[in-house]
């Protein structure tokens, strides 16, 4: 373990880390643009050139391994001198369009500039134009913008291992461009967008869309498949403008797959129902909170006393959140003594998509199989059940935007006697529901879910609900105490404390210690 | 403290009161043919110095298109936050983005300026304009066409020789 010293800061690293790694690891910023850590090095930037002791001219600190003994040096004259003279450089052909670039705010030229740069341009000549080039897919290329730091180039060739991008011509004339015959439709491409330092490349989905100051951060994990990506879903005026992930070097180090990206979209644009719904002859019809609990009460309380409950079949699901899935067996079998749980999940078809870089797609498309599985049993086949006659009542926790059925699957609910379903849209399940409540999804509420790899993760909430919509765990909360009066539960947070002494594997979690990147079950 | 009493007794003259009304309708009469200062507002206005900071007007290019790129620095400056926008890709050829609709609260605005010193296209600014008052509050929320058609009325420099039918106002 080399120790070194930078900015006479003694630092100890693990052997191979780059002094930029370390100086950044150590809260001493260096500027960067071609290092990415999740990228393989490039130095062609030359922006974080440092001084190093008994070394005879700068050194690039993302290309050089931090030794034994190194004195470095990140803020002499010369090397500031050198950074200025580098930001003077890009800064010739890069143009002054700051007002209508969507990277504005979260440029790193800007930042830059503003922070080693000068103020002035000594550049009187005409600047080199280029036209935007539309890549394919959701992203444009504004030439005019390029740093050619090249960490676009590099990602499709480190992380996705199938080149897309190159660099054209050299020196001056060099430019980022797209190998012939190609588009950039490939599944990772959203990630380039992030990366990219400054605002060359652009994402049409969020063009013009809304300046970044303007966007609200909140922590959540990626409900599109079992890897369970970190995120940040970036809103305003409770409506979401774009994703971006969030790095967890364990789960999805710094990527986001665009299907997870783009997500979003599926939920803003269902077709949800806002209020409680209860089936009056052959309709669904409005209803009240008040008078779809009372309805829900009512039978299951006749259900307990006639001594039926082996009649009856709760459906968990693969897409709500481990506090949901929890409360369903706290209602359910602690308090009514129902033993037929199963879980509903999406069909898992072919296998995951390994990337070179090691991120994966998951198959499948729920982001908590395991922790349904966890808290629920892994039972899948209640359709079978169904068949069989053994169930009267079946309550069913949904959330799958993709849940379709067979006309044999219709057939069988027509034979229930007594159907729940919380879900968002009114779906071939839905339908045929006697009560059907709408919960929220993902991004208007807190939770937990426990991804592939088993290790647990929180979201957090962005948007606020319709105001007739409520979280799964609201509701089921609601009749947890309408049943027993001494749940002293409140919050999401209570739930997971109570999980965590009430399941063997969650033993001592609480939301608190899964903090920002989870917590690793065994 | 001691009262003094003070008595007056007119002379005949004085009781006759022409005088006094001569001298009275005198003054009138000198008025008469002096500068006037009435105006006769709101038909005719006082004009106001430069620099005065009224009502808000969007800039027009060249050929008579917005000037503004929907960059959202005035909105970001704005210490009223009075000012709203949504940008999208522009229709025409020469430029990238514009606003899609552009809105300001002349209700919340302060008349500062800080917009005015913001923009980086020269595309808002404050005009000379003091009399905006309405009879609705709905009024005085104003959309990109009353903001442009300020600039109409105001960029020749000319906008208190306006009839009121012209300005609107």
């Amino acid at each position: 373990m080399p120790t070194l010293k930078i900015d006479g800061k003694e630092i100890t690293v693990e052997k191979g880390t780059s002094v930029l790694q370390a100086a950044l690891d150590h809260g001493i910023d260096i500027p960067h643009y071609c290092y990415h850590p999740s990228l393989n090095i490039a130095g062609s930037c030359r922006l974080c050139l440092v001084e190093i002791e008994r070394m005879p001219k700068l050194v690039p600190s993302c290309a050089t391994q931090a030794a034994d003994g190194m004195v470095v040096t990140t803020n002499s004259e010369k090397v500031d001198d050198a950074r200025k003279s580098i930001l003077e450089f890009l800064l010739i052909n890069h143009p002054l369009d700051c007002p209508i670039c969507d990277k504005a705010g979260e440029c790193k030229l800007q930042d830059y500039t503003f922070q080693y740069g000068s103020a002035h341009s000594r550049f009187v000549e005409d600047k080199r134009r280029r036209a935007t080039k539309d890549l394919g897919g959701n992203i444009l290329l504004y030439r005019n913008r390029c740093v050619l730091c090249t960490r676009c180039v590099r990602f499709y060739e480190d992380v996705v291992g199938e080149p897309y991008l190159t660099v054209e011509h050299r020196g001056y004339h060099s430019d980022i461009s797209i190998f012939p015959g190609k588009e950039l439709t490939h599944k990772m491409t959203g990630n380039i967008v992030e990366i990219c330092p400054v605002g060359c490349l652009i994402d049409k989905d969020f063009l013009f869309h809304s300046r970044v100051w303007n966007l609200a951060k909140t922590k959540s994990i990626c409900p599109g498949c079992s890897t369970g990506c970190n995120m940040d879903i970036e809103h305003k005026d409770n409506k979401i403008y774009r994703i971006r992930s969030r790095e967890n070097m364990t789960v999805n180090r710094h990527w986001l797959c665009d299907y997870g990206r783009y997500l979003y979209h599926q939920y803003d644009e269902m077709d949800r129902f806002t209020t409680p719904l209860k089936r009056t002859s052959d309709k669904l019809n409005k209803s009240g909170w008040d008078e779809a609990r009372s309805i829900i009460h009512d039978r299951l309380a006749l259900l307990k006393r006639s001594k039926e409950i082996g009649k009856m079949a709760v459906v968990g699901s693969a897409f709500a959140s481990n506090e949901e899935n929890y409360l369903l067996y706290k209602v359910f079998h602690d308090e009514l003594g129902c033993d037929k749980f199963f879980v509903h999940q999406p069909a898992i078809e072919g296998e995951d998509e390994v990337f070179k870089g090691g991120f994966t797609i998951h198959t499948d498309k729920s982001p908590n199989q395991n922790g349904a599985n966890l808290i629920l049993g892994k039972k899948t086949d209640f359709w079978r059940a169904i068949k069989k006659g053994q169930i009267d009542i079946l309550i069913f926790f949904g959330k799958d935007l993709a849940l379709t059925l067979s006309d044999q699957q219709k057939e069988l609910l027509k034979k229930l006697d007594f159907i729940v379903v919380f879900d968002h849209t009114l779906n071939d399940l839905a339908q045929h529901a006697n009560v059907a409540l709408p919960v929220t999804y993902f991004a208007e509420q807190d939770g937990s879910y426990l991804n592939a790899g088993m290790r647990l993760q929180k979201f957090q909430a962005a948007l606020t609900p319709p105001d007739q919509v409520l979280p799964g765990w609201q509701i089921l909360l609601s009749i947890y105490k309408a049943f027993n009066e001494d749940v002293k539960m409140v919050t999401v947070s209570d739930i997971m404390n109570d999980m965590s002494r009430n399941i063997k594997k969650l033993n001592g979690i609480s939301f608190f210690k899964i903090g920002d990147e989870g917590v690793q079950i065994k | 403290m001691g009262v003094k009493n003070v008595t007056h007794k007119s002379r005949w003259i004085e009781r006759f009161y022409i005088p006094a009304i001569l001298s009275g309708l005198k003054i009138t009469l000198k008025h008469m043919f002096q500068k006037k200062y009435t105006v006769q507002y709101p038909e005719e206005k006082w004009p106001v110095p430069p620099g005065h900071r009224g009502a808000i007007r969007l800039n027009k290019d060249e050929e008579g298109r917005v000037k503004c790129v929907a960059c959202e620095m005035c909105a970001t400056a704005c210490p009223a936050k009075c000012i709203s926008m949504e940008a999208g890709v522009a229709p025409w050829d020469d430029r990238e983005k514009y606003p899609v609709w552009f809105k300001i609260d002349m209700l919340r605005c302060i008349l500062c300026g800080m917009c005015e010193e913001a923009c980086p296209e020269d595309a808002i600014q404050l005009t000379e304009i003091y009399d905006f008052s309405t009879y609705t509050r709905a009024d005085l929320i104003w959309e990109k066409e009353r903001l442009l058609k300020n600039y109409d009325i105001t960029v020749d420099g000319k906008y208190f020789d306006r009839s009121r039918e012209e300005t609107g106002l």
